[in-house]
C-alpha cells in the first residue's frame, strides 16, 4: 500500500464514530469454544441423546474468515476453524482423519497452513489424558502441480475420545472465501461461521438447505491501514461482520428418488462480487445478471472463443452438402461434435483450449465442446448462443443470487421459428435434443449479444419420457406360455434402454443376461427397431416361452400372473417419513396392453376388477383395465408420472399411491376348465 | 484431416486391419490387441534394474478406451522417463504424444497419510475407431527387490499378435524363474551378459465368465524375481522361505520396543487371566480398542514396519505396523507369536510354494498354542479374536523368524462353520398383508457376511433386511441382534416384518410365495457355452423353516411337495409337515466348494437354477364356501 491509496478514501468521520460503537459489541463477541478446554461431562458421554444411531458428535465447528495485512502490507485472506469431534464408536475414528487440501501456484503465494494443532482427550481410570499431534506425523502431499494437501491423522483416537482440531490457513487469493457446510453426516451441537470482510470488497451471499438459521447477525467495525494504525481516521476502513449459526444440527443422509446431497445440506457461500483495486478504482466483478453476461462475451475463454469458424468451415461444407432440413442438419451437427471432440469429464465454464485446439486434441471440456456446437450451430446458419448452467450435483441456480462461480457447465441454445432447443454434446448416448441427467436441473442462462436474448432458459425436462409395452400371451392347457412382447420407448428410457442392450457383446450375451434375470424364460429372439434413429420411438421385440414352475400335464385350474414380462415389483419409497423432497427427474409414463389366449375350453373363474386412481391434481394417474371376450383377455395399465418434482409434504401420498400399484400389478387371473 | 463420417472409417478400418493381417481368431471377443509388446530387464551395477517397457495396441471399439492411457509409476527408489509415443489413426495420420503432455500424479486413491507411490499419466480417449497406440517408457530402479509376472495378456478381452520378455543379467545376478503355459526362453550367453528371450504369438482373447478361476491359471506367462536383493542397504536372498524370511526379520529387527506405559497396561490387562489364550485375547482386544488402520508408506516402509512404540503413541498404523505393535505386546506378556505374510484377498488362495519369493501384499499375526494356533487379523477393529474372514483364509502365509521362517497354511471354514439357519412364523390377512416373526443365526464365513449389522443404524438394518427378498413394501420391528466373537463367531438376528401384500389376492384366492424368506440367494448365471473352468471356494450350508398359518376361514388349494435334488456342486432338500390350519416347510441347502471343467457349468446352472424355480412356487388358499 503506498499513501496516496488513502486520500480516496472518503467514509464522513461521523459515520464511522457511530460505527466503532457499535464494533465495540460484535467484537466483544467470544469464540464460542477454547482450544484445549474441554466439559468432562462431554468426555463420559457414551451416546448421542438425540441421535442414538450416531457414531460421532461434532460438539462444536466454528470457521472465521478475515481480511489483514502482512508483513508485506499486502492484504491477506485467513480462515481459521476449530473443530471438536466426539467419537462414539471405535468405527468412527476415521473422522480424524484429515487431508487439507491447499492451492498453489495458480496465485503468487497461494495457500498455506500457518498453524495446525490438535489434541486428542481420553478418559484413563478417571482421569483426563491428553495426547497432542506431533507435527512430525503431518505428511505434505503433492496431489498435482497446483494441488497439495496436508495430511495427519489424530492420535489416539478411540471410542470415547474427543479431539480438538484448529488450524489456520492463510492465502493470497482474496476471493476464494471457503464455503461452510452446517451439515455433515453426522450431527452435531453446533455449527458457527463469522466472515468479516472491509467495504472495498462487495460480496454476496447464498444460504441453502432446509435448516434454519439460529443466529444471523451483522455489523460493522474498524479496520486500520498498517503502519498509520494510531495516527488518526484516514488510516481506518469499514469491515463489515457476519455471523451464523445453527444448533443442534441433524446429521445428513440420502434416501431413493433424491437428487444429489449436495443440494440439500444446509451451508452458506460468499462470492467475491466487486472490489477496489488498490482502493482506487472500482472494478465490479459480478453484481448483476447483466454484469456476468458482459463478462462472459468479452472474455476470451467464451464469448470471444467463438470467433474460430474457420476451424469449422469443412464440417460446414460436409453437412451442407448431405442435407438441407433444418432438424437433420441440427442432428448432424451434434453428431459430429458428439464424435469429434470427445468431453474430457471436466465440468467449467470457462474454455482452457481454443476451440481449434480442441478439435484437435480431439478432447475437450464442455464449455470447448458446447461452444464450438454454438459455433457450427452459427456457422451452419442458425441462431445459436451458449447457455450457462448448473449440474445437479452441483446445485440449483438461485436468480435471486447473481453468482458466476455456482455456474459448472456449459450448453448449447438453438431457436429454429418457434422451437427452442436446448442441447448438449457430451454423452455418446443422447439424442441432440435431450440433456444428460446431469445437466437437467431447473434453468440455465443464455449469454447473447442479441437486444433481450440473454436471460434464463428451463433446461429442467418437461416432456414426458414414454415406455409402452405390448404384450401377447398365448397360455397351454399345460401352463406353458408362448409369447410375444413389443417395448416401445422414447427420451431418455429409450436411451437408457439403448444402452442397456449396447452392453451387451451381441444378442447371444442379452439373450443370456436376460434369462438370467428372468427365471423359466426362454428368449428365442430379439429385435431392435431404430436402434441409432433418434428421429423415432425405440423399439424392441420379444418372443419367449415362460414354462410354469410345476411341469406337469393338463391342469384343470390354471392361475395367470398376467403382467409377466414387467411390472412394478416393489414399491421404491419403503420410509415411514421422507427428509427431503422426491425428485423424478422428468415426467414419465408407463403403459402396458396385454392380451392373454385361454386354452380352448377353459373360462375365467376369478379375474381383478378394473381400476383407477390418482394423487390431487393429477399429479401422479394409475389405471388398470381389464376386458374379457370368451377365450380372450385384454388388460390395459398406465401408470403416469406427470411432475417430476414432489416436496415432503406430498409423500405420504405418494408411498400410498406406489403401495396400490405394486398391490394391482400383482394380481392373479384363476382359470378353469369348462 | 479427420472429418469424415461413418462410411470412410469403415474402409480405413478395413484397410488397417487387411495391414496388419490379424487373423479373425484373435479378434473374437476381443476389445483390443496387442500387436507388439516387449519388456526387456536389465540388471545393473550397485543392484539397480532397468525396465525398459514398449508396448503398441490396436484398439478395436470404445470398450478398449483405457489402452490408451499411459502410466508410468515411480517412487522415491526409482526414476521414469518416457521414451516415445504415438497414435496411429484409420486414415494413417499420426499423432506424436510428448513429454510434456504427461501429469505428475500421486498415486495414491483412499485416504493414505503418505505414500511417495507417483505416477507420471497420460489420457486420451480415442474418437474413431480401430486406433494403434504405442509407446515406450524406461524405469530404473535403484534396488532390485521384486516379485514380476509377466503376462503377455493383461486383462480379459484382449488378443496378443506378438510379445516377449527379455531378462538381460549379469552372470551373477540368478534369477528364480517360473514359466507358466508352453514358454521356454532363448538363452544367449555373453562373457558378462545372459540374455534370456522369451517369446509368445497368437494368443486368443478370453471373455470373463461367471464363477472364473484365476486368468493366471488359464494363460501363459513368466514370473521372476531375483535371488539375491538389496534395498535401502539391506541385503537379502530369495533361496528359501527361510531366507526370504531372514530378511524380513532384518527389517522388523528391534522394532518390537514399547513404552513403559504400554507395559504397564500389559500387565494390568493379563494379571488376572492364567491361560495364554485368555491373555492373548485381551490383548487383542485392547490393541483394537486403542488403534485403528491408517495406511502409510514411508521410505522402505512398503516393507518395514513403524515402531511398537511409535503406534503405542499415534494410536494407529499400516497392517505391518499394528501387526508388529501386537506382537509387541504378546513378547511383553511372555507369549511369542509370529508376523506373518499373505497373499491377501477373497479369491487369492493360490501362492506358488516352489517359487520362494515375496508374493505377498499383507501382513496378520500368528500365535502358536500347544493345542491349536490362533490367527489374527491386526487392521480390524471389530473382528472376533482368532478368527480370519475369507480375506485370508485357507491360505499359505509365510511365518516369520530370523531362522527357519516357513509355509503354514492359515485355517479352513468348512460346512461345520459355513453356516446360517433361520426359523420364520408366518401369519397371513385375507388382504394379503402379512407379518413374519424371523429369527436367524449365522456363523463362520456366514458371519463375515453381516458382522458389520450391529454398527448398522435402524434405518439402514431394516433396508438390508428387505433387500432381495421381493416385497412389495413393509416395515420392520423388534429388531434385536447379538454376537459371539467366538473363534467360530456367531450373528442372532431376531425381528418382525410387517409385510405389504405378501399374497397376491384374487377374489376368493390368496397366493402365497412358498419362499418369502431365506437366507441364501442363488445367483448363477446362464451361460450358453462356457468355455473356461470354473470354481466355489467354500463349503456352506443354510437351513430355513418356515411356520405358515392359514388365513382365517380359508383352506389349502394347492400346496407343495417334499423335494429333494442332490449333485457334485451340492444337496437341497425341502420337507412338507401338514399339520391341522398350518404347514411347516424346512429347506436345507449345501454348497460344495470345487474347481470344475467348463463342460460342467450347464449342470451347476441347472443345479441353482431348479432350486431357485423350486423356491419361487406359491401356495394357493381359498375360501371356504
Amino acid at each position: 500500500m503506498t499513501k496516496n491509496h488513502f486520500k480516496t478514501l472518503a467514509v464522513p468521520i461521523i459515520v464511522l464514530a457511530l460505527l466503532i460503537g457499535m464494533s465495540e459489541v460484535i467484537h466483544a463477541q467470544r469464540a464460542p469454544m477454547k482450544y484445549g478446554k474441554i466439559d468432562q461431562k462431554d468426555l463420559e458421554m457414551t451416546r448421542c441423546e438425540a441421535d442414538t444411531n450416531a457414531k460421532a458428535l461434532i460438539l462444536g465447528d466454528f470457521g472465521e474468515v478475515t481480511y489483514q495485512f502482512n508483513a508485506k502490507e499486502d492484504l491477506e485472506l485467513v480462515y481459521t476453524r476449530h473443530l471438536r469431534i466426539k467419537i462414539f464408536d471405535q468405527e468412527a475414528t476415521s473422522y480424524g482423519d484429515f487431508k487439507l487440501k491447499l492451492w498453489r501456484g495458480v496465485s503468487l503465494e497461494g495457500e498455506k497452513i500457518t498453524k495446525l494443532k490438535a489434541v486428542t482427550f481420553n478418559l484413563v481410570d478417571g482421569s483426563i489424558e491428553k495426547t497432542e499431534l506431533d507435527k512430525k506425523d503431518i505428511f505434505e502431499e503433492r496431489i498435482s502441480d497446483y494441488l497439495y494437501s496436508a495430511n495427519f491423522s489424530i492420535p489416539q483416537l478411540k471410542a470415547g475420545s474427543i479431539f480438538d482440531l484448529e488450524y489456520t490457513i492463510v492465502s493470497d487469493l482474496l476471493g476464494a472465501v471457503p464455503d461452510w457446510r452446517f451439515q455433515r453426516d453426522i450431527p452435531a451441537v453446533f455449527s458457527e461461521y463469522r466472515f468479516s470482510y472491509p467495504e472495498f470488497f462487495t460480496f454476496k451471499q447464498n444460504m441453502k438447505g432446509f435448516l434454519m438459521l439460529d443466529i444471523n447477525e451483522s455489523s460493522t467495525s474498524i479496520g486500520h491501514f498498517p503502519g498509520v494504525a494510531n495516527s488518526g481516521f484516514s488510516g481506518n476502513y469499514v469491515v463489515h461482520d457476519f455471523r451464523f449459526r445453527i444448533d443442534d444440527v441433524p446429521a445428513l443422509k440420502s434416501e431413493p428418488y433424491m437428487n444429489h446431497p449436495v443440494n440439500y445440506y444446509s451451508g452458506i457461500e460468499f462470492e467475491l462480487m466487486a472490489y477496489q483495486q488498490k482502493f482506487g478504482v472500482y472494478k465490479d466483478i459480478t453484481g448483476s445478471w447483466e454484469k456476468i453476461d458482459k463478462e462472459l462475451l468479452s472474455s476470451d475463454h467464451f464469448g470471444y472463443a467463438l470467433n474460430r469458424p474457420g476451424a469449422v468451415k469443412e464440417v460446414v461444407a460436409e453437412i451442407t452438402a448431405q442435407t438441407a432440413d433444418s432438424i437433420q442438419m441440427l442432428h448432424l451437427a451434434h453428431t459430429w461434435v458428439k464424435n469429434n471432440v470427445k468431453w474430457n469429464k471436466i465440468r467449467s465454464v470457462y474454455t482452457s483450449n481454443s476451440l481449434p485446439k480442441a478439435i484437435n486434441e480431439q478432447s475437450g471440456n464442455v464449455a470447448e465442446v458446447n461452444l464450438l456446437l454454438v459455433m457450427l450451430l452459427r456457422e451452419l446458419g442458425f441462431d445459436a448462443d451458449p447457455v450457462i448452467s448448473s449440474t445437479r450435483d452441483n446445485g440449483i441456480i438461485i436468480k435471486a443470487h447473481p453468482m458466476l462461480s455456482k455456474f459448472n457447465y456449459v450448453l448449447a441454445y438453438c431457436k429454429l421459428g418457434s422451437q427452442e432447443f436446448v442441447m448438449d454434446a457430451t454423452d455418446d448416448n443422447l439424442p441432440f435434443y435431450l440433456l444428460p441427467e446431469r445437466a437437467i436441473n431447473s434453468e440455465g442462462r443464455i449469454i447473447s449479444k442479441k437486444f433481450g436474448r440473454s436471460g434464463f432458459i428451463d433446461i429442467s425436462l418437461q416432456n414426458q419420457a414414454v415406455e409402452k409395452e405390448i404384450s401377447q400371451l398365448m397360455i397351454a392347457p399345460n401352463g406353458i406360455i408362448q409369447a410375444r412382447t413389443t417395448l416401445q420407448a422414447t427420451q431418455h428410457i429409450a436411451a437408457e434402454m439403448a444402452y442397456e442392450y449396447n452392453k451387451h457383446q451381441n444378442d447371444e450375451a442379452f439373450i443370456e443376461a436376460f434369462e438370467s434375470e428372468h427365471t423359466g424364460f426362454d428368449l428365442i429372439e430379439i429385435n431392435h427397431n431404430n436402434l441409432k434413429d433418434w428421429f423415432k420411438p425405440f423399439e424392441q421385440v420379444y418372443r419367449y416361452d415362460i414354462k410354469p414352475l410345476d411341469e406337469t400335464a393338463e391342469q384343470d385350474v390354471l392361475y395367470i400372473q398376467p403382467m409377466l414380462f414387467s411390472r412394478l415389483e416393489s414399491n421404491p419409497f419403503k420410509e415411514e417419513k421422507r427428509h427431503f423432497p422426491v425428485d423424478f427427474v422428468y415426467p414419465k409414463s408407463h403403459s402396458k396392453t396385454i392380451r392373454i389366449s385361454l386354452p380352448p375350453g377353459y373360462k375365467v373363474e376369478e379375474a381383478p376388477e378394473s381400476v383407477a386412481f390418482a394423487l390431487p391434481d393429477n399429479t401422479c394417474v394409475y389405471k388398470y383395465t381389464i376386458l374379457q371376450s370368451g377365450a380372450q383377455i385384454q388388460l390395459s395399465t398406465e401408470l403416469q408420472i406427470n411432475q417430476s418434482f414432489f416436496g415432503f409434504n406430498d409423500y405420504e401420498l405418494l408411498k400410498a399411491f406406489f403401495d396400490q400399484v405394486v398391490q394391482k400389478e400383482d394380481e392373479i387371473i384363476v382359470v378353469s376348465k369348462l | 484431416m479427420r472429418y469424415y463420417f461413418s462410411v470412410l472409417v469403415l474402409l480405413f478400418s478395413a484397410n488397417l486391419l487387411f495391414a496388419q493381417q490379424i487373423d479373425s481368431v484373435l479378434l473374437k471377443n476381443a476389445d483390443n490387441v496387442v500387436l507388439d509388446k516387449t519388456l526387456t530387464i536389465n540388471t545393473l551395477k550397485n543392484n539397480g534394474i532397468e525396465w525398459i517397457y514398449q508396448v503398441k495396441y490396436l484398439l478395436l471399439n470404445k470398450k478398449a478406451k483405457d489402452k490408451s492411457r499411459i502410466v508410468i509409476p515411480y517412487d522415491e527408489f526409482s526414476t521414469a522417463e518416457f521414451i516415445s509415443g504415438s497414435i496411429t489413426y484409420g486414415d494413417g495420420e499420426e499423432k506424436k504424444i510428448k513429454k510434456k503432455d504427461f501429469n505428475d500424479y500421486s498415486a495414491v486413491s483412499g485416504f493414505s497419510l503418505y505414500e511417495e507411490n507417483r505416477v507420471l499419466y497420460y489420457s486420451y480417449e480415442p474418437t474413431t475407431y480401430p486406433v494403434i497406440v504405442e509407446y515406450a517408457y524406461k524405469i530404473t530402479k535403484k534396488h532390485n527387490f521384486f516379485t514380476y509376472f509377466f503376462s503377455p495378456i493383461e486383462e480379459y478381452g484382449q488378443s496378443v499378435l506378438k510379445a516377449s520378455l527379455i531378462l538381460n543379467t549379469a552372470p551373477d545376478k540368478a534369477f528364480q524363474i517360473k514359466t507358466y503355459g508352453s514358454a521356454e526362453p532363448e538363452v544367449l550367453e555373453g562373457e558378462d551378459r545372459i540374455s534370456r528371450t522369451w517369446k509368445f504369438a497368437a494368443m486368443p482373447a478370453i471373455e470373463w465368465e461367471p464363477f472364473a478361476v484365476d486368468i493366471r491359471s488359464r494363460t501363459s506367462g513368466v514370473m521372476l524375481a531375483p535371488v539375491h536383493f538389496k534395498f535401502d542397504g539391506y541385503e537379502g536372498s530369495n533361496e528359501s522361505w527361510a531366507s526370504l524370511g531372514k530378511w524380513i526379520h532384518l527389517l522388523q529387527e528391534g522394532r518390537l520396543e514399547l513404552p513403559e506405559a504400554a507395559k504397564e497396561d500389559v500387565r494390568k490387562i493379563t494379571e488376572n487371566y492364567p491361560e495364554p489364550y485368555e491373555k492373548a485375547k485381551a490383548i487383542y482386544e485392547y490393541m483394537q480398542a486403542h488403534t485403528r488402520y491408517v495406511s502409510i508408506q514411508l521410505g522402505i516402509g512398503g516393507f518395514q514396519p513403524f515402531n511398537a512404540n511409535t503406534v503405542h503413541e499415534l494410536g494407529y498404523g499400516d497392517c505391518k505396523a499394528l501387526t508388529n505393535y501386537t506382537q509387541a505386546l504378546f513378547h511383553e506378556a511372555g507369549i511369542e507369536s509370529y508376523y506373518s505374510l499373505v497373499k491377501a484377498g477373497s479369491n487369492a488362495y493360490e501362492l506358488e510354494d516352489e517359487f520362494t519369493a515375496n508374493q505377498f501384499n499383507h501382513v496378520i499375526l500368528c500365535l502358536p498354542l500347544d493345542s491349536d494356533t490362533i490367527w489374527m487379523e491386526c487392521t480390524s477393529q471389530k473382528m472376533p479374536f482368532g478368527f480370519l474372514g475369507d480375506f485370508t483364509d485357507n491360505r499359505p502365509a509365510l511365518l516369520i523368524k530370523e531362522n527357519g521362517s516357513t509355509l503354514v497354511k492359515t485355517p479352513r471354514y468348512d460346512i461345520r462353520h459355513n453356516q446360517s439357519f433361520s426359523a420364520t412364523n408366518l401369519l397371513i390377512e385375507p388382504n394379503g398383508n402379512a407379518r413374519l416373526t424371523v429369527d436367524r443365526l449365522h456363523r463362520g464365513l456366514h458371519y463375515d457376511n453381516i458382522s458389520h449389522y450391529p454398527s448398522l443404524d435402524p434405518r439402514e438394518i431394516r433396508k438390508q433386511l428387505g433387500k432381495n427378498t421381493g416385497w412389495k413394501n413393509y416395515t420392520i420391528d423388534q429388531v434385536n441382534i447379538s454376537e459371539e466373537k467366538s473363534r467360530i463367531p456367531e450373528l442372532s438376528l431376531s425381528y418382525q416384518v410387517d409385510v405389504l401384500a405378501l399374497g397376491s389376492t384374487s377374489g376368493n384366492r390368496i397366493f402365497l410365495p412358498a419362499a418369502p424368506f431365506k437366507t441364501y440367494e442363488a445367483a448363477v448365471p446362464k451361460v450358453r457355452s462356457r468355455q473356461t473352468p470354473f470354481a466355489v471356494y467354500h463349503d456352506e450350508l443354510y437351513s430355513d423353516t418356515l411356520l405358515i398359518n392359514f388365513p382365517v376361514g380359508y383352506q389349502l388349494e394347492r400346496s407343495l411337495e417334499a423335494k429333494a435334488i442332490e449333485s457334485e456342486f451340492g444337496s437341497y432338500k425341502q420337507e412338507i409337515k401338514a399339520l391341522d390350519e398350518q404347514l411347516i416347510i424346512i429347506r436345507t441347502l449345501s454348497l460344495f466348494a470345487g474347481r470344475w471343467e467348463s463342460s460342467q457349468y450347464q449342470a451347476f446352472y441347472e443345479f441353482h437354477e431348479s432350486i431357485k424355480r423350486n423356491d419361487l412356487k406359491k401356495l394357493v388358499f381359498v375360501k371356504r364356501e
